[in-house]
């Protein structure tokens, strides 16, 4: 079981750091460089050479990918060109925002799919199990921005239940934030909510098959402890591995879904950098998301080992 | 999987992508109107018997650009997975067949990349090459290798396992000459299945990413360009919002469903690999 850990974490680590590397590389092979980038092919020389300076691309790339890296195992981030602000302080503006909706997302899909796979296992092949294979390819198929946009349309233009858009913050009020943060959330969760129930259903349909399933019938259990203790428990790693690759896919939906409402949060920070080609800001922004991607995963990896020691084939 | 539903998947997601397909070819000899047609005393029209689907703020007729769009759709998802299905079933094949420390850096490096989704790789390609649709493919493209090499990898260690491959493979046959032989055409119903799958998958991304302005740029028709171009006139016209996304989940249901078809079809084993 340790090693089994020991492996994952040098695989999470070596991850780590090859995903840095790629987006370094690919940063460093664009056309002129990150100082010409960001001022334009007009440019004043002299203001080109001090950006180069401050950027420290006067150094080799070799040199500078180490840096950067030693940098990063100190916690620092790199500074915006566009506000010259600490990128580290940007985003700590807007995790306020990002975590948040990321968490409503997942707690939302998550309570709406399981139960519902759960139900599509035991009326197999009856009206309910159709009726949520059917919604949950029609989720799988929904884009999630025009998704949102049609909510939007029902619940802010023609109901005026929900704000079409914006963040009022926390300091106003639980209320009027989570408010802000519904639609978002319903938006992000549905394609993961979508690919849940399936995996869910067919992860059930497995563990009710089992003997020591029939052993708990047959010993008169109720069902409902039936289900939680042997069926739920069973399918517990298999669901668990999945929300953890989703979750990088749930990181990117939220640059899509903070766009589509106006939300202050990373995944717009992100969008905006790269339309104003604040290579710095974007670099960190992307590697933040990776490197949250890659620890999430290695954390489910953990749990998983967990829940079910049984060494999993590497699939 | 229950074979009494087989036939339903098979029938509306052939039906669907025939549809998709046909739309596109159709758009190449014939559209109502010109795809760039500006006609400001007709702008915003709703849908009328003169322009089906309404008109956009310039009076270009939607259905016209609906039909364009779906071309977009199309070549993004045949680049995205040709790139994905060539370059995965390589790897994954080649994993399969020397194992060790090989199968080691093929299966990490596609952990590495699973963490870049297609989003997030193209707005780190759009920052040093600017916006534009082969962006765009690339990086749906580049994200569709992992996804095949483990489909390939896994079904081709089966194969590998089996008696007749181990006996070519005693017989001294090389691994490629195994892989090509007996692992590719026993892996290629799981491989169509999976092509299905990310093609639909393709055109969801390409879809956000010409939402997000980091596709195909004006005034070339894409359907997630026309739904960004929709969102700032809700209130004013819903319909310009409502028949792009109803294309793009018409097809991305058909290519789905097509999928999910062919898989209880051709082995009711198979199971596509779906994370998104």
């Amino acid at each position: 079981m340790l090693t089994l850990l020991g492996r994952r974490l040098i695989g999470a680590l070596l991850a780590l750091l090859l995903a840095s590397l790629i987006v370094f590389v690919v940063l460093e092979v664009l056309p002129g460089d990150a100082a010409q980038l960001m001022l334009g092919i007009n440019a004043d020389p002299a203001a080109l050479a001090a950006l180069r300076a401050e950027l420290g691309l006067d150094r080799p790339a070799p040199a500078r990918f180490l840096l950067w890296l030693a940098e990063l195992l100190q916690g620092e981030l790199g500074r915006s060109h566009t506000n010259a602000r600490p990128v580290a302080a940007l985003i700590g503006e807007r995790l306020g925002v990002t975590v948040p909706l990321a968490l409503f997302a997942f707690l939302l899909s998550t309570n709406l799919a399981v139960p519902l796979g759960f139900l599509a296992a035991l009326r197999r092949d009856r009206a309910g199990d159709v009726v949520v294979m059917a919604l949950s390819q029609l989720g799988l198929a929904v884009p999630e921005f025009w998704l949102g946009l049609l909510l939007i349309l029902l619940f802010a233009v023609s109901l005026g239940w929900l704000p079409a858009g914006g963040f009022p913050g926390w300091q106003g009020g639980v209320g009027g934030a989570l408010a802000a943060l519904l639609l978002p959330a319903v938006t992000l969760g549905l394609n993961q909510a979508a690919i849940l129930a399936r995996v869910a259903r067919r992860a059930a349909i497995t563990a009710l098959a089992a003997d020591h399933v029939r052993t708990a019938r047959a010993k008169g259990l109720s069902e409902p402890r039936v289900i939680l203790g042997h069926v739920l428990r069973n399918t517990l790693a298999t669901l668990l591995a999945l929300m953890g690759l989703q979750l990088a896919f749930l990181l990117a939906g939220v640059i899509v879904v903070e766009n589509l409402f106006y939300l202050p949060g990373l995944g717009r920070l992100l969008l905006q950098a790269v339309t104003q080609r604040d290579v710095v800001v974007v670099r960190d922004l992307v590697l933040l998301f990776v490197f949250v991607a890659i620890a999430l995963n290695f954390l489910v990896d953990v749990l998983v080992a967990v829940i079910d020691p049984r060494p999993r084939a590497t699939a | 999987m229950t074979t009494h539903r087989a036939p339903l998947n098979l029938l509306l997601g052939g039906g669907l992508v025939v549809l998709l397909l046909a739309s596109a070819a159709l758009s190449l000899v014939w559209t109502p109107y010109a795809y760039d047609a500006i006609d400001i005393a007709a702008r915003l029209d709703p849908p009328s018997a003169r322009h089906w689907l309404g008109t956009d703020p310039f009076g270009r007729d939607v259905l016209s650009r609906i039909l364009v769009g779906a071309r977009m759709s199309i070549a993004v998802g045949f680049v995205a997975v040709g790139v994905g299905l060539l370059a995965g079933v390589a790897l994954g094949g080649l994993a399969a067949a020397r194992r060790g420390w090989v199968d080691e850096l093929v299966m990490g490096s596609s952990d590495v990349v699973f963490a870049f989704p297609a989003i997030l790789s193209a707005l780190l390609i759009t920052v040093t090459l600017g916006p534009g649709v082969v962006n765009a493919v690339l990086a749906i493209g580049i994200f569709n290798i992992p996804v095949f090499a483990r489909v390939t990898r896994r079904a081709a260690l089966g194969i590998w396992a089996m008696d007749y491959a181990r006996a070519a493979a005693a017989l001294g046959q090389g691994g490629l000459a195994v892989t090509w032989r007996h692992v590719l055409p026993n892996v290629a119903p799981l491989l169509i299945v999976q092509a299905s799958v990310q093609f639909a998958i393709a055109i969801l991304a390409e879809a956000a990413l010409s939402y997000l302005g980091l596709g195909a740029q004006p005034p070339i028709p894409s359907w997630g360009r026309m739904l960004y171009d929709a969102q700032t006139l809700l209130a004013l016209q819903p319909t310009l919002a409502l028949f792009p996304g109803l294309a793009i989940m018409l097809a991305v249901l058909g290519l789905n469903l097509l999928g999910d078809g062919l898989a209880d079809r051709l082995d009711p084993r198979l199971r596509a690999v779906r994370l998104v």
